[in-house]
């Protein structure tokens, strides 16, 4: 020990009203460093750069999805928030692990100050995690707004982008809310096993599997409103954050944060799939999707009883059509080409983004979250000799198809839209040569992704005197098609009725 | 006349039906001041409850004039006072230095620049300077005790605890560790002690405190305490088993302490004779002078 003479602190080092800060900045330093937490963003590194070495021209179809997936389903961050999770409970959990409260204890700032530090200085994950986040990406869709990749867009929200740190900051919150009650490191492996094992468990399937991926997974995965995900992000965190604070301050305003914290969460996970969205399990489920308002409704004309027009669909519905889907998504009418008909059933990943409609006030779209068969059609009686037409437009985000299926289910990629003139006796998604009287139009591989407006003008002269079944079918399980479809007509002369089959 | 900076009135602290301190007055005035007793006798729990770390059961304190029972009162103490554990815990994977930087992070020292200052200075004092960046699981016993004596020494405290300070230091650092001590007292400060070590006290200390069972039993000086044995200590040849307590010391002879037979030839009596008769057999077997 020094023998110099006692002299006084310097004046500069007096104590100050509040440590909160300067603590959170080295709770927060402290957890930059952490070996824990430097490895689990070597892991979300890792998975980026795997990512992006298994994505080529070839398997472009892949792209938009994998977008979604590691960046807008925050998927990348499995890795970082796993281990900012351990090395968050490391340090919380640090005081008693190491019995070193006996000296913190008689310091002035209270345990709550240190808490409190602990719970803000995951912001310094946050931010690591935000700099992954943008570098996967500019990885994926490049520098200065080009949003394509390999010729495919790829489209990515920022509102998707908040999830990821938000996702880390979470994980850390967790594990602080943990360490201020537990101190055994078994228990957290235990947690974190519980927590995030299952997606990590998902990520190399995901990653090396195929297109099926984003068929199957996605419809359990993608499509949910990213609100819903940043609302349950914030309920939990503030429910983790209180019942950390909790341990050492019980006090009624806590009592009520945590409360509030818990009602956001169960207000999300009970109201979200009631009115619309899912927090993390995809679409709202068909059978627990509102029916529409009036405007947007499919037509449910009976057979034999719809009175024709509607070609135009100005009556802002579908009357007189009849829609059948398959797994996510719908026939639908809009207005706006911004604004999704049904933002419970749009894929945030890939905005909604048509067309206005052509003709008149409304038009008919298909939208949708993940993949999917829709099919639009209605019989028509040719009285005389009649001629097609209508305004069709898409935009599609994977290479288009014409496979001999409308099964979106496929092992193989299946993007594709058609138009055809059937039997109306005819399954309604039959492909058979002896159904389908004639092909109107019709994807092939390599089409473009976005096409029109345009008009397509088609003879029905052959079958005049006859009825016919006009279908327009969509599918697709690569990503987002939605071809858009207005001001149908039957020139010259007025169809005599329409007969729903 | 000078200020009293630590009062005690009926201070108690029970744990289930055991009182552990039990109705004590304490008035304590700037300087040195020991604490001594055996184990068990509420040394540690009384030094908790000055350094605010523990809430007494019952009675009341004031500590440099404040009123550790009022919250705001009880903070603005915690920013005067310095406390050393008597088992402090460590984080090991931090360095000496980050430990000390975080304490006096906790002791509301924001200004990075002038805390950093502060933390070489008090490592200085405790002659860790050339250790500060080694990680704590790397540091002897004797080393943790010197970081921890330098963590109390931030922010230049009107008020230090010391629980058993020097147990694991080795001679040298003890001799500092005495100066240190010894100076800070001499500064205005007011140090209490609390140690198995009679020497220290005798050193150290200008006023001494025996604690046993919770209750102070001797309040003096050292030299007080000492003459509690005056013509109770005698030497001899070889043992006496009249003698209430006697061991052998390094020259051969054989040292008594209890009532001398007659012509026995009595010796100086040290602090540690007084504090003996005082705790009496009872303290010996429970190891006080260990």
């Amino acid at each position: 020990m020094s023998t110099a003479s006692v002299t006084r602190a310097p004046e500069a080092a007096a104590p100050r009203r509040s440590a909160l800060w300067s603590l959170t900045r080295a709770e927060g330093r402290r957890l930059l460093c952490h070996p824990v937490f430097l490895l689990g963003m070597a892991i979300s590194s890792a998975t980026l750069i795997v990512a992006n070495a298994n994505t080529t021209p070839d398997d472009g179809v892949l792209e938009q999805a994998i977008v979604d997936f590691l960046v807008g389903d925050s998927f990348l961050m499995v890795g970082a928030a796993m281990w900012t999770f351990l090395a968050t409970f490391l340090a919380a959990s640090r005081e008693r692990r190491d019995a070193a409260q006996e000296i913190y204890e008689g310091q002035p700032a209270a345990a709550r100050t240190r808490i409190t530090a602990s719970l803000l200085s995951v912001g310094y994950a946050g931010a690591a995690a935000a700099v992954l986040i943008a570098v996967a990406t500019l990885v994926f869709i490049g520098s200065g707004g080009a949003q394509e990749r390999f010729g495919v867009p790829v489209h990515i929200t920022p509102i998707a982008l908040a999830q990821g740190p938000l996702y880390v900051m979470l994980a850390g919150v967790l594990g602080v809310a943990l360490g201020t009650w537990a101190r055994h490191l078994w228990i957290a492996l235990l947690v974190a096993v519980g927590l995030f094992l299952p997606p990590i468990a998902l990520v190399p399937w995901f990653v090396f599997d195929d297109v099926q991926s984003r068929g199957a997974f996605g419809a359990v995965m993608a499509g949910v409103p990213p609100g819903w995900h940043l609302a349950a992000i914030a309920g939990l965190g503030v429910l983790a954050a209180s019942v950390a604070v909790l341990r050492h301050d019980r006090r009624l305003r806590v009592a009520l944060l945590a409360g509030a914290g818990l009602g956001a969460t169960v207000a999300v996970a009970v109201a979200g799939p009631v009115n619309g969205g899912m927090i993390v399990s995809g679409c709202t489920p068909p059978e627990m999707r509102p029916v529409g308002s009036p405007s947007v409704a499919p037509g449910r004309g009976a057979p034999g009883r719809a009175a024709p027009g509607n070609f135009d669909f100005e009556r802002g519905n579908l009357d007189g059509w009849r829609v059948r889907t398959r797994g996510s998504g719908s026939w639908r009418v809009y207005i706006d080409g911004r604004t999704p008909p049904d933002r419970s059933d749009s894929d945030y990943a890939v905005p909604f983004n048509v067309i206005d409609p052509p003709q008149g006030r409304f038009a008919a779209v298909t939208d949708m979250c993940s993949a999917g068969s829709r099919i639009l059609y209605r019989d028509i009686e040719l009285k005389g000799r009649r001629e097609l037409s209508f305004a069709l437009f898409y935009r599609g985000v994977a290479p288009l198809s014409s496979s001999q299926t409308l099964d979106h289910t496929t092992s193989f990629a299946n993007t594709q839209f058609r138009v055809d003139v059937m039997d109306p006796s005819a399954p309604v998604d039959s492909l058979a040569p002896g159904r389908i009287l004639a092909t109107v139009f019709r994807t092939t591989p390599g089409d473009d992704l976005v096409l029109g407006p345009r008009r397509v003008t088609f003879d029905l002269s052959p079958w005049a005197g006859r009825t016919v079944r006009l279908r327009f079918a969509q599918v697709d399980n690569g990503g987002p098609l939605r071809v858009v479809i207005d001001d149908v007509r039957l020139a010259p002369g007025r169809v005599s009725a329409t007969r729903a089959g | 006349m000078t200020r009293t900076t630590i009062e005690t009135f009926s201070l108690y602290k029970r744990y289930g039906a055991a009182d552990v301190v039990a109705d004590l007055d304490l008035s304590i005035r700037p300087g040195v001041t020991g604490l001594l007793g055996p184990n068990g006798a509420g040394k540690t729990t009384l030094m908790r409850m000055l350094a605010t770390v523990l809430a007494p059961s019952d009675g009341c304190m004031s500590l440099l004039g404040l009123n550790p029972h009022v919250a705001g009162e009880r903070i603005e103490l915690r920013r005067r006072l310095g406390y050393m554990p008597q088992e402090p815990g460590f984080h090991r994977q931090f360095t000496a230095f980050e430990f000390v930087d975080y304490v006096a992070i906790l002791k509301e020292m924001t200004d990075a620049r002038a805390r950093h200052r502060e933390v070489r200075r008090v490592l200085e004092r405790v002659g860790l300077e050339d250790l500060a960046g080694r990680r704590l699981r790397k540091l002897s016993g004797g080393m943790r005790k010197r970081v921890a004596l330098a963590q109390a020494l931030l922010g230049d405290p009107d008020l230090l605890v010391l629980d058993e300070p020097s147990s694991e230091l080795d001679p040298e650092q003890r001799m500092r560790f005495r100066e240190l001590v010894s100076e800070l007292g001499d500064s205005g400060r007011t140090v209490l002690v609390s140690t198995h070590q009679t020497d220290d006290v005798a050193a150290l200390c200008e006023r001494v405190i025996v604690l046993r069972d919770g209750r102070a039993t001797f309040d003096g000086t050292p030299a007080q305490l000492a003459a509690l044995a005056a013509g109770r200590v005698w030497a001899a040849g070889a043992r006496d088993d009249r003698a209430q307590l006697s061991w052998r010391t390094a020259a051969g002879a054989h040292r008594h302490v209890g009532e001398p037979p007659a012509g026995a030839q009595l010796v100086d009596p040290t602090i540690e004779d007084g504090y003996l008769l005082l705790a009496g057999t009872a303290a010996v077997a429970g190891g006080a002078t260990s």
